[in-house]
């Protein structure tokens, strides 16, 4: 297969090379797949024809001849496809998504894996579409089979917000050291930002109280985050603020129009009889006067709001540009290795600058040192969130290549299928992605094989024939959470219950609830399916899928309605290594909550203790949220004090609170891993070393959560 | 902070508790004086919002007296927090020297 | 059954309470002098809890409880000794306390028997054999069995029924 030009080709230039063929096999897949659903897409099928043309010229290049002389015949069809000769239809795409696999059979070297006939009869029919006799003037309509949407392109848009924050002048802040510069700094984190500060509300000195804080600032910002987030940037002083507005701009950032009195108008600025009359002015005259000078002359009252316009317009403008040259995309390649390395050191020095940070808060009247540090605090943050940023890939890209995988299933069993996917652009981190492939490919196969009825029984139970498989993935909280669904038979605790006696792992006498049974399918050996069929059979069971999930220190889940179909659900930590952490105290232990899942921290009083009359319950504005005394839960001893914090966090959409002697304080954490000594320990998911060299434990609020509301009464002690 | 004729030189470290006795010196430097106030910044290395707040009135009740008041020798210190709090332009929007 | 020591080797002599333990100095890592400990909830009562190790989270494995030996108080000389041993098919890293720490001495082969079956506290599964040395005993540790994955009770048995409303495969 190869000449002897190979021979001059150092290992790296092969490697290259096959990656470079496996990236237009993967273009070529995509596009053939996106054609069953339109066929006469032309810019798919003039992809088609460009990766042909490619590998055609690559494998020339470097001496792969069969693989050129293959691909030569394809690209040709193609050629013809393009120029209308040949119409595009199923069987053609058919027979090409097989050449695909010829061809990425014989790229792989692999003598074991090309099989001859196939690959001639393939190579042959092509040859034949090329001849004048072979008329392949193909019918327009087809059934489509294998249906599947692409991941929608939901990346949520940037837009600008105008946001302005101003403290209530009843409260003296500055006395409380409560500082702006946080919150606005806070601001700086989520996109960029234009800041603009107002002074109409700053008396002269004689009239001035040091303590309140009377400038506020209007804030304008481009995000991609929602208006909730922002929101939850001034979460610890929503109370202090008279006023925290945020406000969407309606415009759109690229195409929109931004011209000042546009702005105005749509802030409410302005009314539209302003605007439309300093527009008849500004045209009057030789030399017309900026709108903004013109409005502010006739109203020097909206002085203060036409600058904050102006300074969003700039913003605007100087991002539009960036966007401009952003669309060229340029990216680079680089080894799994380096960026391990990259993210184990970024790690490290997360954990020094910590240490350095603590050290320097106990120094004395070193000011200049306490900047700096700060400083150093908010790159390091900064390079941290790169880092992560860059090792995280959109689970889209997974889901992508499941299309193809249900096709041929549903193709294969006779089942008709459709795959709809939403979320796709959830980010995960690419090792996470990587070991997710697995699983998800076991449960897709379980899903068709054993859980779609077969067109025929689905109509009989008053079903649409075809079957529906819907992956979704999510951020909820610290957590991102992939759902594998379908609308198939669903499972039946009967039987499950049934197997689970046959199999010796539970008695007949044992009650069980619904979910308890379903968690049986996740047993070793367990399997409802007398006949493994050879698609999902080889043994691997549900319970190597639960095992490489927790590996990856996630959970698994089953629910199911019989007859209507069966719902999978998979939560994975969203970053491996570092997160922000809330720092607790208790007696002498120290506990760390992933910032992610704390919603807000409350005094707990004596009054809201008598008014839960026994129960562990409080009260927030209106919300009855339980609470749990660390204390109580991990047996901790030492004196009770008068004044304690509660945390309140939240995970699965419910809250608990934690009790708390301290509040500590905010500061980013590594994830260190207990061990596999630990690895039962329910409470923890994990530790981290803290800049005092203390090893602290870090919190799993979703088993806490567990744990409180089936009111258990085990408690750990330590 | 020493105030010399119309010189009012920051301290070191400047926050609430200092804020009270430079809003006083500032009304004596605005009663007392004529022309412009001028703040030197050299010293500066700690700095927050409630200090600038109280210079920025200063500034304000000087411009309607026609007076203005003036930055000198910024320290970096002061520099970054008046960038991070968005003081580090005045109202036509032009940096403070 | 104990194994038995076919040549000489090098043993890092600790104790616990009054009786002298070895191990052998292939396993051994390094001594240090206790920090805090976190305590870290745990199945076995010996486990307790975690230190830090120059950046790396260790568990820390109180022998004494483990052995079920009579403690001594904490003493100055208190240390812990980092072991590495097999876990299933990887190696695992752990602390274990010890009252003091001797020396490095040398024994070979004739100056080792194997466990008596009786006559000793420590149970014999846990011994390599027994040292003589200046007319004492060293007590020598397989730490292989010390810290199998048995004994940390990370093996769960097959058949676990589940228990009341929780369940035990969430």
């Amino acid at each position: 297969m190869t000449s002897s030009l190979s021979d001059f080709i150092s290992p790296e230039e092969m490697e290259q090379v096959h990656t470079d063929i496996n990236d237009n096999l993967t273009a070529l897949e995509d596009a053939l797949l996106l054609l069953e659903k339109e066929p006469a897409d032309g810019e798919r099928i003039n992809t088609v024809f460009r990766a042909m043309h490619s590998i055609k010229g690559i494998a020339g290049m470097f001496g792969m001849e069969r693989i050129a002389e293959f691909t030569h015949h394809v690209e040709d069809v193609y050629d013809w496809v393009r120029k209308g000769r040949i119409t595009m239809d199923k069987e053609l795409i058919s027979l090409t998504l097989l050449a695909r696999d010829q061809i990425a059979a014989l790229a792989s070297g692999n003598p074991a894996g090309v099989q001859e006939e196939e690959l001639q009869r393939v190579q042959t029919a092509f040859q034949v579409m090329l001849t004048p006799a072979a008329g392949h003037e193909k019918q327009k309509n087809q059934e489509p089979v294998g249906l599947s949407k692409a991941w929608p392109t939901e990346k949520t848009a940037e837009a600008l917000y105008w946001v302005r924050f101003r403290f209530d002048l009843h409260n003296p802040i500055f006395a409380c050291a409560t500082s702006p510069l946080p919150y606005l700094n806070g601001l700086k984190r989520l996109g960029e930002c234009q800041i603009i500060p107002q002074f109409d509300l700053l008396p002269e000195l004689d009239d001035l109280d040091v303590n309140i804080c009377y400038l506020y600032w209007d804030v304008a910002l481009i995000t991609d985050q929602s208006e909730l987030d922002i929101r939850s940037e001034f979460m610890f002083i929503e109370e202090d603020l008279a006023e925290l507005s945020i406000k969407k701009s309606p415009e759109d950032l690229a195409e929109g129009d931004w011209r000042l009195g546009r702005i105005l108008l749509d802030q409410g600025v302005i009314s539209p009889q302003t605007l439309a009359e300093t527009v008849r002015q500004q045209r009057i005259g030789s030399h017309p006067e900026p709108i903004g000078a013109l409005l502010t002359a006739a109203d020097p009252g909206i002085a203060a709001p036409v600058v904050t316009a102006l300074a969003g317009q700039k913003l605007v403008k100087s991002r539009q540009e960036v966007s401009g040259k952003e669309n060229e995309v340029t990216s680079v390649r680089v080894p799994s290795a380096k960026l391990d390395l990259l993210v184990n050191q970024v790690g490290e020095l997360v954990i020094a600058q910590a240490r350095l940070r603590q050290l320097i808060v106990s120094m004395k009247e070193a000011y200049a040192l306490q900047g700096v540090s700060e400083e150093i605090t908010l790159l390091t943050e900064n390079l941290r969130d790169s880092t992560m940023s860059i090792r995280m890939l959109p689970i889209g890209t997974l889901f992508n290549k499941f299309n193809r995988l249900v096709r041929d299933l549903a193709s294969d069993l006779q089942k008709s299928m459709i795959m709809e996917t939403s979320g796709g652009e959830t980010e995960l981190d690419k090792t996470v992605i990587e070991h997710l492939n697995d699983p998800l490919v076991h449960l897709i196969r379980n899903s068709i094989d054993h859980g779609i009825e077969s067109p025929e029984q689905r109509i009989a139970a008053g079903k649409k024939p075809g079957g529906r498989i819907f992956l979704s993935a999510n951020h909820a909280g610290a957590d991102v959470v992939i759902r594998v669904s379908d609308d198939g038979r669903g499972l039946d605790p009967k039987v499950l219950r049934a197997k689970g006696i046959e199999k010796g792992l539970i008695t007949a006498e044992q009650t069980l609830s619904p979910r308890e049974i379903f968690q049986l399918i996740f047993a070793p050996g367990f399997s409802t399916k007398s006949s493994v069929s050879n698609l999902s059979g080889r043994g691997v069971g549900m319970d190597v899928v639960k095992k490489h999930i927790e590996s990856l220190r996630g959970t698994l889940h089953i629910e199911s309605v019989l007859g209507e179909g069966c719902t999978i659900t998979i939560k994975l930590p969203l970053t491996l290594a570092i997160i922000d952490g809330f720092l607790v105290q208790t007696c002498e232990e120290r506990f760390v909550i992933p910032l992610t899942t704390v919603r807000e921290c409350v005094r707990l009083t004596k009054e809201e203790i008598d008014k839960a009359h026994g129960e562990q319950i409080i009260n927030i504005r209106n919300e009855i949220v339980p609470y749990v005394r660390l204390r109580d839960l991990f047996k901790l001893r030492g004196v009770q004090p008068d004044k304690e914090q509660v945390v309140i966090t939240e995970a699965d959409s419910q809250r608990v609170g934690l009790v708390v002697d301290h509040v500590l304080g905010q500061s980013q954490v590594v994830i260190k891993s207990l061990g596999s000594v630990f690895r039962n320990v329910p409470l923890f998911s994990g530790a981290t070393i803290l800049g005092d060299g203390e090893v602290v434990p870090i919190l799993d609020i979703g088993k806490i959560l567990e744990q409180v509301t089936n009111s258990s009464n085990d408690v750990y002690s330590l | 902070m020493e105030a010399n004729e119309n010189r009012l030189v920051l301290r070191n470290r400047n926050d609430i508790d200092n804020a009270q006795e430079l809003r006083d010196t500032l009304i004596t430097l605005v009663k007392q004086g004529k022309g412009d106030v001028i703040v030197v910044g050299q010293a500066v290395e700690l700095i927050d919002v409630a200090t600038l707040q109280v210079l920025w009135s200063a500034m304000k009740t000087l411009k309607n007296r026609g007076r203005k008041l003036k930055f000198s020798d910024i320290s970096p210190a002061l520099q970054r927090v008046m960038e991070e709090s968005g003081l580090e332009k005045n109202e036509n929007d032009q940096l403070i020297p | 059954m104990a194994n038995r020591i076919e040549k000489t080797g090098q043993y890092l002599t600790f104790k616990l309470g009054e009786e002298i333990f070895g191990i052998n100095i292939a396993s051994v890592r390094e001594v240090l002098k206790p920090t805090k400990i976190t305590h870290i909830p745990a199945a076995m009562d010996f486990l307790k809890g975690v230190i830090n190790v120059r950046g790396n989270v260790v568990p820390v494995v109180d022998l004494q409880t483990q052995f079920k030996l009579p403690h001594a108080a904490n003493s100055q000389r208190t240390r812990v000794i980092i072991v590495e041993s097999e876990l299933g098919d990887s190696k695992v890293i752990l602390g274990a306390l010890a009252d003091s720490v001797d020396e490095v001495i040398e024994l070979d082969a004739s100056q080792i028997e194997p466990a008596p079956r009786v006559g000793v506290r420590l149970d014999s599964r846990f011994i390599l054999g027994i040292g003589k040395r200046d007319g004492g005993f060293i007590i020598l540790l397989d730490v292989a069995r010390v810290f199998s994955e048995e004994e940390l009770l990370l093996v769960e048995a097959v058949a676990t029924k589940p228990t009341g409303a929780t369940g035990s495969y969430s």
